[in-house]
Formats: structure tokens, sequence, C-alpha cells
């Protein structure tokens, strides 16, 4: 740090790391392009289904200028209102039960007009400045704090698994863990909080909570089929098979664009969301997936790097925050779609349709440009 | 530990993690996408697409002259989609369904009436495939399109559309040659299963529910009839929904081949009314005590062949079926019923399937093995020209006992006979003497009579194109061992012996042949000794027109028939209906429902015969054909003509036989055979004969009616219904195309003013019908009215009433 550079400050936008706007950016087109193949309609002779399409790239516009937003205003500020906004995401997590709308059997959206408003997405971000704000005081932290941002976790999760919607856990669970590691919490106090989550887990897989079928999805890509499953088990199998055959089906080049006649016959469900992925990789094949996991790989890198580079603790824990929400995120959707991974609805970041989940990527990526910016400061 | 290394540190280690978890993908798409890809593209293609079957119209069938004897018809039909029924109603609902259905079709049918169990089992059935539409009901009034395509939230997944089912323009004509279609059964699905290359596009693979032939032309041509299915490839979605049809697989469906048969469909429809007629007339028929069966007469057949190349002119077996009651599926009440001994098994075709004792008939055959083996001259068989003394019994040499004297049929004595002589009068006699000789004689073989049986094609098929042909008995002493030896309860008898030759000389005892077979022997001697194997088909057509198949006539065996041998027979087969002693005398001379055939242009040689069967009638046959070379003396008495002398004696052989002198030089080739079974009715010169000879009088006189085609059958029955006294058809039909033509001036004769003033022209018009006009017929469909329909109704019904 030189006192040139902080004497004149030649604008923020200096320090904007391109690569991981560019990489943004492309991720979202790319993802505005598979939603509409998704969703245009089956038949090529009927003009094509563009709602989808419009609704996302507004979301992609919105989300752009919500990342800029959020990259404008120093995120120590924003961590000023952290526990106000974690009061507000309790609220709304609580809201969300008593008169939210239920969609795919998880009562997790709030409905505004025509659009519907995930809590439990925004409450990843709220999270991430919070845990930033608590571990980010000092690194190693006591057993005590760690128990506090256990605690902290540990309400909205609760929340969320009332819904229930497995796959927001899950992406929490990898944000507190990233966080915990890169925090410096010790290896013994990892092991507790291991065997204790072990023992939730065991808990609430008793407690009734979760139906039989949740517990199948979940476990389904483990097993061999059997002849006496149930209906909904068997549905699961059949997603998970309808996938990885649309996958196969692509091969190195796919069939081509709007070509997919697994995307086409709806063979798969919630192909916009959840398993967007078969769609680049049965029409646009091996070279699609590839360029996809490539844009992934170099936004993630460059948030590593953000987080390497950061010249303050809290900056380091949000950085590594984000980028775990962006891993996980990635790793768990196209993992499922390949059938490698649990059947948990969770979106691909960027890139699936949807306003919250595209917002609150937005939001993320926005956090990590924020802490780029101000690396000098 | 808290230094900026250990953090670094902790970074790396969440690096390490997500590295790992790009390389996991990695792996696992190089494994979707590369290694497998295969797999999952033949995966991803089957359950997207579905192949829907497009049955091809079958191909027609023609007779020699081009009618039109099969053909398919465009109808009405209800149709359902199984899972769109499914989809929307549960089973109380879809019963409802069906029953609303049930009482629409019903209101509205125009054949039969539908239950709704017929509805319920249609649409139960499995062997439709998942994408294929069941049909509910045929020949259903138009106007339910509408009905049921507005009422879409009544009647889900339920839509009336055309198709086409078989069509039989002359009705039950010739049903058992023709034979019918009716669904593809699971066993012969199996036996085409290796007919057809599955890859080759233009194979004619069968799908469940698919059209098949089962009897008839229908089966033997099927590989030619039926169609290459056309085919449609349909991407659907999870639900099945048709995305899009794949038209790059798409297939059109090819027409089947046309088949063309050498059957003239006049002479059959003549045939088969002289057969029903003759039959119901022998039903007629007093026994002579009333220990005899009565002449129940409920079958027979006949046959026309045309002896210079083997094809079958017509083939008429009765009782008969109507082949379209098979369209759209027959109940299994009503297809036992077909098969039933008790109904006389109409589907069977007895002139091929009918097994019957060929009687006296079968002389010729004895006399030809006779000339062959040459036992003239020796022992006591006199020259076949000397007059052999039948005094009405024939007693077996060297035999004691009751069963070694055989009679004549009615134990007539007949005299002195010569061999044509023995022919004309039938003298059973005669030709036990010949059976006796065969037996009992050393120089000659035991077995010759069947030997020159077995040459002229009995005991074995005759290979005709159609199927399940009986191959008949010719009995000898290998049989007779083997068949004891197997069931000795049924045949306690393993010994041929005299009696059993004697009475094969006439055609009794084991011998038993078909119509068919009896009709080709004739046939092979009237050409003079070709053994053709019948032919009904001439050729087989594509959907252009251009032949695929010509049949050429299959000679079997050219048989050693001089004229030496033949000349005598065809003689006396000529006093069968020429001698006033001849025993078709009467039916070629306008007696016993016979006709005055014109024996001197036509010379008609004829043999007729009795089966005897033991517990019911006599059998009634005669074989008959035309016209020969040999010419007729009109005397009556003996005399030479054209200058040869003929070597009968007047003296021994009886004024009162006509004699035939068959000139040299002038050859007139035969050409039709006809033989005719009638079962319990009596004798063969009383119901058979007369049969034939009408048949033969209307073929010499080219007087064969032009065959009327169904719709005009109906209009002709109505019309008959109309006739009052002294009109004829012609009447009642002119009178019918007046009103038709005042009523809706609609004719299709232009009707001109100044023709119409002049009162001759009146009486013209009212005389001659127009050329062709169209009537209705009380509510049916118009028909087209060609010239000759009176002359056609006359042929059916009489001229009128008197």
């Amino acid at each position: 740090m030189t006192a040139s550079r902080q004497g004149h400050s030649p604008g923020w936008w200096h320090n904007l790391d391109y690569l991981i706007v560019l990489s943004a950016l492309a991720i979202s087109a790319y993802g505005v392009l598979m939603v509409f193949s998704a969703t245009r309609g089956a038949d090529p002779t009927e003009p094509a289904n563009t709602s989808f399409l419009a609704r996302q790239l507004t979301f992609v516009v919105l989300g752009t200028l919500v990342m800029v937003a959020v990259g404008a205003i120093d995120y120590r500020k924003i961590q000023q209102f952290a526990s106000l906004a974690y009061l507000g995401l309790v609220v709304a997590l609580c809201g969300v039960l008593v008169a939210g709308v239920e969609v795919n059997g998880a009562q997790a959206w709030f409905s505004l007009g025509s659009f519907q408003l995930q809590p439990s997405e925004f409450g990843k971000i709220v999270l991430i400045v919070v845990l930033g704000a608590l571990y980010g005081l000092a690194p190693s932290p006591p057993l005590r704090r760690v128990i506090v941002g256990l605690v902290i976790v540990g309400v909205p999760v609760g929340l969320i698994l009332l819904q229930p919607d497995v796959g927001t856990v899950l992406i929490y669970g990898a944000i507190i863990a990233a966080v915990l590691v890169a925090a410096g919490v010790r290896p013994s106090h990892l092991g507790l909080i291991g065997a204790g989550l072990v023992v939730c887990v065991a808990v609430l897989l008793g407690s009734g909570n979760l139906e039989d079928y949740q517990v199948s999805r979940l476990t389904v890509f483990l097993t061999e089929e059997t002849a006496d499953e149930s209906d909904e088990l068997q549905q699961v199998r059949y997603q998970v098979d309808q996938a990885q055959i649309a996958i196969g089906n692509g091969g190195v080049t796919g069939r081509g664009l709007f070509k997919g006649t697994q995307t086409r016959s709806r063979n798969i469900p919630e192909q916009q969301t959840d398993f967007i992925f078969t769609v680049v990789g049965e029409e646009l094949g091996l070279v699609g997936a590839a360029a996809l996991l490539m844009l992934y790989a170099i936004l993630i890198a460059r948030m590593w790097r953000v987080a390497a580079l950061a010249n303050e603790f809290t900056g380091v824990l949000v950085c590594v925050g984000v980028m775990a929400m962006f891993l996980f995120q990635m790793f768990q959707s196209i993992g499922m779609n390949l059938g490698m991974m649990p059947v948990t609805g969770i979106p691909l970041p960027l890139f699936s349709y949807g306003g919250s989940s595209v917002l609150t990527s937005f939001i993320g990526v926005g956090l990590v440009l924020n802490v780029h910016l101000r690396r000098f400061s | 530990m808290n230094g900026p290394a250990q953090s670094r540190d902790r970074l790396r280690l969440i690096a390490i993690i997500g590295l790992s978890m790009f390389a996991a993908i990695g792996a696992r798409l190089w494994y979707l996408q590369v290694l497998n890809t295969t797999e999952y593209q033949e995966t991803a293609s089957a359950q997207i697409t579905r192949t829907v079957h497009e049955e091809a119209p079958r191909g027609r069938i023609f007779d020699r002259n081009g009618r039109l004897l099969v053909t398919n018809r465009v109808t009405t039909a209800v149709m359902a989609n199984p899972r769109e029924i499914e989809a929307a109603f549960d089973d109380d609902e879809t019963e409802q369904m069906l029953k609303a259905l049930a009482v629409q079709v019903n209101r509205s049918a125009l054949s039969e009436l539908v239950k709704v169990s017929d509805l319920t089992a249609e649409l139960a059935d499995e062997s439709y495939g998942r994408f294929e539409d069941v049909v509910l009901a045929l020949d259903v009034d138009p106007s339910l399109l509408v009905y049921v395509g507005e009422r879409g939230d009544q009647f889900p997944g339920v839509y009336v559309a055309q198709t086409t089912v078989r069509h039989y323009p002359y009705g039950e004509t010739a049903a058992h040659v023709l034979g019918y279609v009716g669904a593809v059964t699971e066993e012969e699905l199996a036996d085409k299963s290796g007919r057809w290359d599955e890859s080759d596009p233009l194979a004619k693979i069968y799908q469940p529910s698919d059209e098949i032939g089962k009897t008839g032309i229908e089966a033997i041509f099927e590989d030619e009839l039926r169609g290459v299915p056309g085919r449609r490839v349909l991407e659907v979605d999870r639900t099945e929904k048709v995305i899009r049809e794949v038209l790059e697989e798409r297939r059109e469906p090819i027409t089947g081949n046309d088949v063309h048969l050498t059957i003239d469909v006049d002479l059959q429809v003549l045939a088969e009314r002289e057969l029903v007629a003759s039959l119901i007339a022998a039903r007629e028929q007093v026994p002579s005590s009333s220990n005899d069966e009565p002449f129940t007469a409920p079958a027979g057949a006949s046959v026309g062949l045309d002896p210079s190349d083997g094809s079958v002119l017509f083939m008429a077996s009765y009782p008969t079926y109507d082949p379209a009651d098979f369209v759209g599926g027959i109940s299994q009440n009503e297809f036992e019923l077909l098969q039933s001994e008790a109904a006389h098994s109409p589907i069977l075709n007895r002139a091929i399937q009918g097994l019957y004792a060929p009687g006296s008939t079968f002389k010729l055959f004895t006399a030809l093995a006779a000339f062959e083996f040459d036992v003239w001259g020796t022992g006591s068989i006199a020259q076949w020209d000397q007059a052999y003394d039948d005094r009405g019994y024939f007693d077996v040499q060297n035999c004691e006992g009751d069963t070694c004297r055989f009679y004549n049929a009615g134990r007539v004595a007949h005299g002195g006979v010569d061999l044509p002589q023995a022919i004309t009068v039938s003298s059973d006699s005669y030709f036990y003497r010949l059976g006796e000789a065969f037996w009992i004689r050393s120089d000659i073989p035991d077995d010759g009579i069947q030997q020159t049986a077995r040459d002229y094609g009995f005991g074995s098929t005759t290979g005709i194109a159609l199927p399940n042909e009986a191959a008949g008995v010719m009995p000898d002493a290998a049989l007779f061992e083997e068949r004891h030896e197997a069931k000795p309860e049924i045949f306690p008898r393993g010994n041929w012996g005299t009696g059993d030759n004697v009475n094969l000389s006439i055609g009794q005892g084991d011998v038993r042949a078909t119509p068919l077979q009896m009709a080709n022997a004739y046939a092979t001697f009237a050409n003079g000794g070709t053994l053709y194997q019948p032919n009904i088909v001439s050729k087989i057509t594509d959907r252009n027109g251009d032949s695929v198949l010509e049949s050429d006539r299959r000679v079997f065996a050219e048989l050693e028939q001089t004229t030496a041998w033949s000349d005598p027979l065809i003689e006396g087969l000529l006093g069968v209906t020429f001698s006033e002693v001849g025993t078709a005398y009467g039916p070629f001379h306008g007696l016993d429902g016979g006709v005055s055939f014109p024996l001197f242009d036509w010379p008609a040689p004829g043999k007729t015969g009795t089966a005897e069967v033991d517990g019911k009638a006599d059998f009634a046959v005669y074989a008959g054909y035309g016209p020969t070379s040999a010419q007729l003396i009109e005397t009556g008495a003996v005399g030479p003509s054209d200058g040869e002398e003929t070597d009968v004696d007047p003296d021994e052989g009886g004024s009162e036989l006509a004699t035939t002198v068959p000139p040299r030089s002038e050859t007139r080739p035969s050409e039709i055979v006809v033989v005719t079974v009638l079962e319990e009715a009596g004798f063969g010169s009383d119901t058979a004969a007369p049969m034939v000879a009408r048949v033969l009088d209307a073929y010499a006189t080219r007087s064969v009616p032009r065959a009327p085609v169904a719709d005009e059958l109906a209009l002709c029955a109505s019309a008959q219904r109309q006739l009052t006294e002294g009109q004829t058809f012609a009447d009642v039909l002119a009178e019918r195309a007046l009103e038709d033509e005042s009523a809706t001036s609609t004719s299709s004769v232009p009707a001109d003013p100044a023709e119409t003033s002049s009162p001759e022209s009146n009486l013209s018009t009212s005389t001659t019908p127009p050329t062709t006009t169209t009537i209705s017929i009380g509510d049916e469909p118009e028909v087209e009215l060609a010239a000759d329909i009176a002359e056609v109704c006359a042929a059916i019904y009489g001229e009128g009433i008197p």
C-alpha cells in the first residue's frame, strides 16, 4: 500500500476485476439462451414461447444493475446493516411459512403478482455478510464464537427445513463450512461440528418432518432400482435416468441448438431450472458443457484470487462464502444432472431460470467485486 | 496458525476441493458423452419416436373378363383411441359413454345393431397396438361424424372417420374360391414372422389386428394381395403427445397386387344358381319306397374346366356363405355355425374338399384301363366292339356265397351291349366283368384300373392354387392292408378281393374323388390325354396394371390315349345324351327339367353317376363336356357318315342306339368340362344331368346371362315385388324409370320433346329401356341401371308372371 495510491483516487472502477464481470455476464447470457431452448415449446412448427426468455433477460439485466450497485457501496458499510438484514431474513422465512406459496412441495416463495420471491435465496447473501462480520473480527475464532455462528445459521436453516427445502439447506451448510475453514477454526472444533451435524441429520431423518420420498430422493443416485419402489421414487429415478440419457445423447458436439430430442420431448422436469444442464449437455454436447465449466472455473478462480488478495479478513471470508456458494451450487446442480449427486432442487447460479436465484448470484458477484475494488483501502 | 501463511493454506485447501469438483464433473461428462454416448443416443431415439403403421389397401380380385369380384370400399366407422378414453374416464364412465354411443350408432346404423358388450370387447382388444385406434362400429351414418365431433366432452377419444374394408360387388358369388379376410391371429403372425426381411422397405410386415386372407384366393395369394404397409414415425413427448412427424422416415402404403382369375363370373353365377335350383328340385322327388332315405339334397358342388388348358371356368359349392359377414369381424357363434356339420359346413369348398364316390362316371377310366392293358378278346372278355349279354347281374367266377353276385343298378338287364352301348346305358355288369378280369388274370397288373385312374389324376391333389385341397382315395390292396394294420377295429378286412375290383370298376366301394378331380380327369380325356394342373389364376398385376406374374398352363403328364381308344368311348358318352336309351337322354331333350340341347351343333358327351352311400339317399353325379369332333346322325338309326364304316354291328347293338362318327378331317377341341355332384339327391340322370345340361346349353348357345352385381339383385328383388300379371321385368323397370324421370327430371337420357310428342316413339320408350338410367329403390341410394337389367332380372326370377 503506497501513499500515492492512497492519496489520489483514480476512480474505483480502475480496480475492477473485468474477468469476473465478463465471465458472470457470459454465464448469464449463455443461461438465457439455454432457458429459451428449454422453454420455447416442443413443436418446431409453432411460434416459440418467449415468455421465459423475456423474464430471464429481465432478471439478468436487473441482476447486472444490482451487481453494479452492490459493487459501488463499500461492503464494510453494507455490513453495518448485517443484523438488520439477518432479522429481516428470519422474519421473511417465518412469513413464508405462513403466507408463502408452495411450489414442488416446498413452501418457499412469496407471490408478488406474476413474480415469486424466494427469501431463502437472498438469505445466502445475508448469511455470508453476517458470518463475514462475525468471524472477520479475528482469525481462529474461539469456540464460543463458532457456536454463536452455528446458532446464527441454525435459525434460518431450521426455518428452511420446515418449508422443507433440503437443497438450500445444503448450500447454507457449504457456505458456513467454507467460512469456518477459511476463518481458521481449529480442526478439533471442526470435528466436533461434524459430529454434531451427523447427530442433527439423524434427528432430522427421525423427526418425520421430511417425507420418505424426500429422503430417498437424496439417496436415489446411490441405489440400484428395486421392484417394490414407490411411485415417487420411481419418478425420481426416471428423472435422473432421463437427464443422463439427455446428456449422453449429446455426445461430443451435441444434437444442435433447439434440436435436443430429450429436451423437446419434455422427458425431463424442471428443465429451465434444476435440470438446465441437460439442455447444455444434449444440445451443445461436451463442447458446450466444457465451455460452461470453463466460464465457471474462471469466475470461481478469480473469486479465489480476490479472497487471497483481500487486505482485510472480513473481505476474505465474504469472498470465500460467495465462492463456496457458487462452487457448491455448480457442483451439486451439475452433479445431480450427471447422476452423481442427490436430487435436490438447486439452481445453477447465474444460469438457471429464476429471479431470486439470478439476483442473489449477481449480488454475490457484486460483493466479490466490492472486496476486490477496495482491497487497497 | 493465524498468520497470512496459514490463511493461504486454508484457501488452498478450498481450492483443492474446488478443483476436485471440476475434475469429477469432467470425468463424469467424459463417461456419459464420449464413452457411452452411442448407447444413450439409441435410448433417446427409441423413447421419443413412435412408429404408427398404416395398413395398405389389399389388391383386388378380377374375373377372366376383368370384372371386379373383390375390391375395397370406403365406409364410415366409429373409431376410438383407448388411451384417451382411459385418461378421461374411469370404468363406469366409460361404460356409460359406450351405452350412449351404442344408442347413437344404432339410431344411424346402416347394417346390423351394435351391442354395448361388443363395444367394450373391441375397446379391450389387446391385438391393437398402443398407438392404434380401435374400430368400434362399421357402416354407420356419416352424420355421426358431426354428432360425435360436436360432443368431445361426452365422447372423449371417440371419432368418426372413413375407413377401407373389403367389398364384394357380386355378394356371395364364388365365396369359396375368393375366401375371406380377418384379423391376423397369433399363430398366423408366428407363421409369417420369417416370411419378410424386416429391413426391406417393401416387406409386408404384419401388425396385430392387420387383415390377412383366411381361405381361398385371399389366403393362397396373401403375399401378393397384401399391400406394403405405410409407416409414420412420430416424435412424442413424455405424455405421449405427438410433437411432430419425422417426415424423412415416412413411408406411404403401397396397394397390394391384383389377382386375375380364370373364373368367368357369368358362368359362375349361372352355375351357382343352377346348383341351388337342382338341389331344390331334387328335394321334390319322392322315394320309391317308404324305406328309402329321403332326398334331402342339402349340398352339392359343380366345377367347370377348360380342357384345353386346365383353367377353371367356375367353381360352385353349396351351401355357401357371405364373405362380407367377415368384414369388421364375425362373432364366434356365426363362425361356428359356418363350420358346423348340422348346417352342412357352409365354409367347406366341396369342389376341392368334398370327397365323393364317382359312381358310374368312373366307368370311362375303367374302360381306358381296359384299352391300356388290352384285356379285350381273351377269356370271358369279348372285343370292345362285340356285344356282351348284360343279364342284369354278374357272378364272380369261382366264388361261393351271397356276395358273389353283383347286380346292375335297379337290376335292369340291358341285353347285348358293346363298350359304347355299355357306357350309354350304363351297364354295370359289363364293367364288373372288366373289373374282375384285372384281378383274376395273371397277364395284366392287378391294379391296372388304379394305375390308369391315377394317371388321370385320381388319388392325388390336382395342385390347384387353393388351400386345403383333398387328395381323394384310390384304393388298392396295399391301402387295405395298411389301414387294417393301423386300425383293425375300423377296417376289419385287410385283404383286397375280387369284389373290391368289381366295385371299383363302377366307381363304388372305397374310391373317393373331389368334383375338381373328376372334372380334371374328364378334361384330360376330352383334350386327348394331357393332364393339366388346374389353373385358377391367369395373372397377377401390380397397382400400375403391369403384369408381375403370368400363370402359364402347366402340364403334369401327356398320357397315351389313341383315337382307337377314345373314339368308341366318345361314341358311348355321346349316346348318353343323344340316344333314347342314354341315361341323360331326357335332360338333353327338354325332359326331366333339362333343356332341348343343340346336340347336332354342339355335341355334348357325358356320363351319369349315382353313388350309393350307406344310410343316405344316393349322391347324384354328372360329368359332361363339349363340343367334340364327333358328328351325330340325325336319323337316330345306325348309319355311316362321311363314308366311314363303324364297327358296330346293328343287329347286336340294338337299332335304337344312335351312332356317332368322329370325322378325322376336322378336329373340334372341347371347350368346357362340367362335373356336378349333388348330395342325397338321387340318380345322376334325374338331378345332376339336368343341371349340367342347363349350364352347357347356356354356354353352347352363348346365352349365359350377364351376372348381376349385388345392387342389381336388390333392384330386381324390388321390381319382382311390383310385378303384376302379364308384366315383364322390362315393363316394370321402364315404368319406374319414367316415374323417376318425371319426378326428378335427372335422368341421364335427355328427353327430346320432338320425340316424345310422337305416339310411336312413346311406345318405343316404354318397350326399350334407355341405355343407362338411375333408379332409386325405396330409400336406398341410386343404382346405375344397365340396359340389360331386365334380362338379368328375368334370368333370376323368370320372365315374370304370365
